[in-house]
């Protein structure tokens, strides 16, 4: 083993690495900065009430639901566990909401992380959103014929 | 309202997450590159590798999928960037990765939002994962 081509590849990688990052991860926190200051997701999250109404959920699903997708469900569950105490959403609500954030959130960081490695950004989020509003599509049919308690309780 | 403090909780943010996240990334990267060089990482290869040929990825991927699923994605990220993939393999590990990550972390916070039975989103998100993968690899 050449212990000098060893520590080459790894100083070369890990500083492509610490680069590639950050220049991803700066301004993607400056932007989610903004939008903080300028509330554009409250004034976004209107734009979706037609889309909550298709999946059954009331229209306060839509800022929680926004938050998610974008800022991921570690940045974003803050501003969700805080919407959910007001009160405004049940049980199956929060299931929908959560099953679809499970499947697809972090849409701006996670896909970009990837993307700087080397994998196709956009198919990993074309995949994501069509899984997500599919399942949640066939799950809030689903609920709607059956009883809907025993998924949720 | 946008202000300068605006910028710079923004770009503190980013340099502080930058930091978080690159703690975690570099020495797991430089752990999997050593250990490349040792007969570990071709033991996990050999023993994962018949899972791993359903969604098309060599047997020592296993080892970046589990960390990421039940760990830290940033974790996997270390060691992606350690093995010799092609993009497609990159980018099918990605949406593996995508779909299941942090899984312990993000579920107890699912939980703490108030879903009862977190075990269906576990297993949508596997199913998930392994489904898409398995197309991918058609």
């Amino acid at each position: 083993m050449d212990y000098l081509d060893v520590f080459t590849e790894i100083l070369n990688s890990s500083i492509k690495t610490i680069v590639l990052i950050t220049s991803i991860i700066i301004p993607m926190m400056i932007v989610i900065e903004l939008m903080k200051a300028t509330q554009v997701l409250d004034k976004a999250a209107s734009i979706f009430h037609p889309a909550m109404k298709f999946v059954f959920l009331p229209k306060e699903g839509a800022f929680p639901l926004l938050a998610g997708f974008l800022f991921g469900i570690s940045y974003g569950s803050g501003l969700i566990i805080s919407f959910s105490k007001s009160g405004n959403l049940n049980k199956k609500d929060l299931m929908f909401i959560c099953i679809f954030l499970a499947v697809c959130h972090g849409i701006i960081e996670d896909p970009l992380i990837f993307a700087a490695i080397g994998a196709a950004w956009w198919f990993i989020v074309v995949i994501r959103i069509s899984l997500a509003v599919i399942i949640l599509v066939v799950i809030s049919r689903i609920l709607d014929v059956k009883n809907q308690q025993t998924l949720i309780n | 309202m946008i202000t300068i403090q605006t910028w710079r909780d923004g770009f503190e943010n980013g340099i502080k997450t930058s930091f978080i996240i690159l703690k975690v990334v570099i020495p797991i990267y430089v752990g999997v590159t050593i250990l490349k060089h040792t007969p570990i990482i071709s033991w996990v290869s050999t023993v994962f590798a018949p899972i791993m040929k359903f969604v098309g990825l060599p047997g020592e991927s296993a080892l970046a999928f589990v960390t990421g699923a039940f760990i830290s994605i940033y974790a996997s990220i270390g060691i992606i960037i350690a093995l010799d993939l092609t993009p497609w393999q990159i980018t099918t590990i990605a949406v593996m990765l995508n779909f299941s990550h942090d899984l312990f972390v993000e579920t107890a916070l699912l939980k703490k939002i108030g879903v009862n039975r977190v075990w269906i989103i576990v297993m949508i998100r596997l199913g998930c994962s392994f489904f898409i993968a398995s197309l991918m690899n058609l």
